[in-house]
């Protein structure tokens, strides 16, 4: 009886994971930069050593830029597929939404 | 192994809990910068994170490596004044929009919107967030007090002890946190290399994220 209940939870299980359809390499690619991104964001603190501080501005730069151009692009290109959309914007976090080319000497005194 | 508890998301506070009305705050500007301040000291983990991360330390320690930590804790408190400056500054938001935090009574208005926006840009200038591309997040695993960020090194093999007791030689490159080995020690006490690699090289968790 345990067995075969086993048996059927794993048969349905494998079933589900066959039956997903697989993200376009496009979409998976935007999924890892806007991880890595809402992650690096999340790292920031100015107590940090220079060089650990550095390495966060440019991992922002090397995570977030992509995800915030590819985030426009996949909403475009996939807005008549509900099912991708819906992991897009799930991953469509703040830090993707807010990234900026900044220019540091705005912030110089005058 | 050890297991760290989850504290609640200290996050969401941010967006829903409005405490205090803006008017009666203290003017936002450079001198937020100095309240709140973040932690490199273990004590400031959460308790039982801290107490594996304390074991795996020593037991790093112990083995000759060099261990330097970096940051532990972080309040939330910083991350929102952090968030909502950078915000301002780069217009995302009016200040007068941003949601309140329990226990941070600041005043993000001012008496005009110059004067709102020039106080938000001493904010990100006081975090050394000018070169800083996007809003630092709300949340991370440091606001719970289940991260840590650290640098670790060694030369040559070194001998290090696991959660179970067991002498683990650690004779493989690369002499750093990358190094799998010292990953599955780690993760032994419940001290968790990030999952993302190379992404964020010092950092640690209960979770891996």
């Amino acid at each position: 009886m345990i067995r075969s209940a086993v048996f059927l939870t794993i048969l349905l299980a494998a079933e589900r994971i066959l039956a997903a359809p697989a993200l376009p390499r496009d979409v998976q690619a935007f999924v890892q930069n806007a991880e890595a991104c809402e992650h690096i964001a999340g790292e920031w603190d100015s107590d940090l050593p220079k060089a650990q501080r550095i390495e966060i501005t440019l991992a922002i730069k090397k995570y977030c830029a992509p995800a915030r151009y590819q985030l426009s692009h996949l909403m475009e290109k996939y807005k008549k597929n509900p099912l991708i959309l819906k992991t897009i914007s799930k991953h469509a976090y703040d830090s993707v939404k807010s990234y900026t080319e900044v220019d540091a000497s705005d912030d110089c005194d005058a | 192994m050890t297991t760290a508890t989850q504290k609640p998301r200290a996050a969401n506070l941010a967006t829903t809990v409005r405490a205090v009305d803006q008017d009666n705050g203290e003017l936002s500007g450079a001198k937020w910068a100095q309240r709140f301040i973040g932690s490199s000291n273990t004590k400031d983990l959460s308790s039982t994170f801290r107490k594996a991360v304390d074991a795996f330390i020593d037991a790093m320690i112990d083995a000759g490596i060099k261990v330097r930590v970096s940051a532990t804790y972080r309040p939330v408190q910083r991350s929102y004044l952090m968030h909502w400056s950078w915000k301002i500054k780069h217009k995302y938001v009016k200040p007068e929009y941003v949601p309140a935090l329990k226990g941070v009574d600041i005043k993000w208005t001012h008496a005009t919107s110059a004067d709102s926006l020039e106080a938000a840009r001493q904010m990100v200038r006081a975090f050394d967030m000018s070169d800083l591309s996007t809003a630092p997040a709300l949340h991370s695993l440091h606001n719970d007090g289940l991260a840590i960020d650290m640098s670790i090194a060694w030369s040559g093999t070194v001998v290090v002890k696991d959660a179970d007791g067991k002498l683990v030689e650690v004779k493989t490159a690369p002499r750093s946190g990358r190094n799998r080995q010292l990953k599955a020690i780690g993760a032994s006490y419940g001290v968790k290399k990030f999952i993302g690699g190379a992404k964020d090289q010092p950092h640690w968790s209960s979770t891996g994220r």
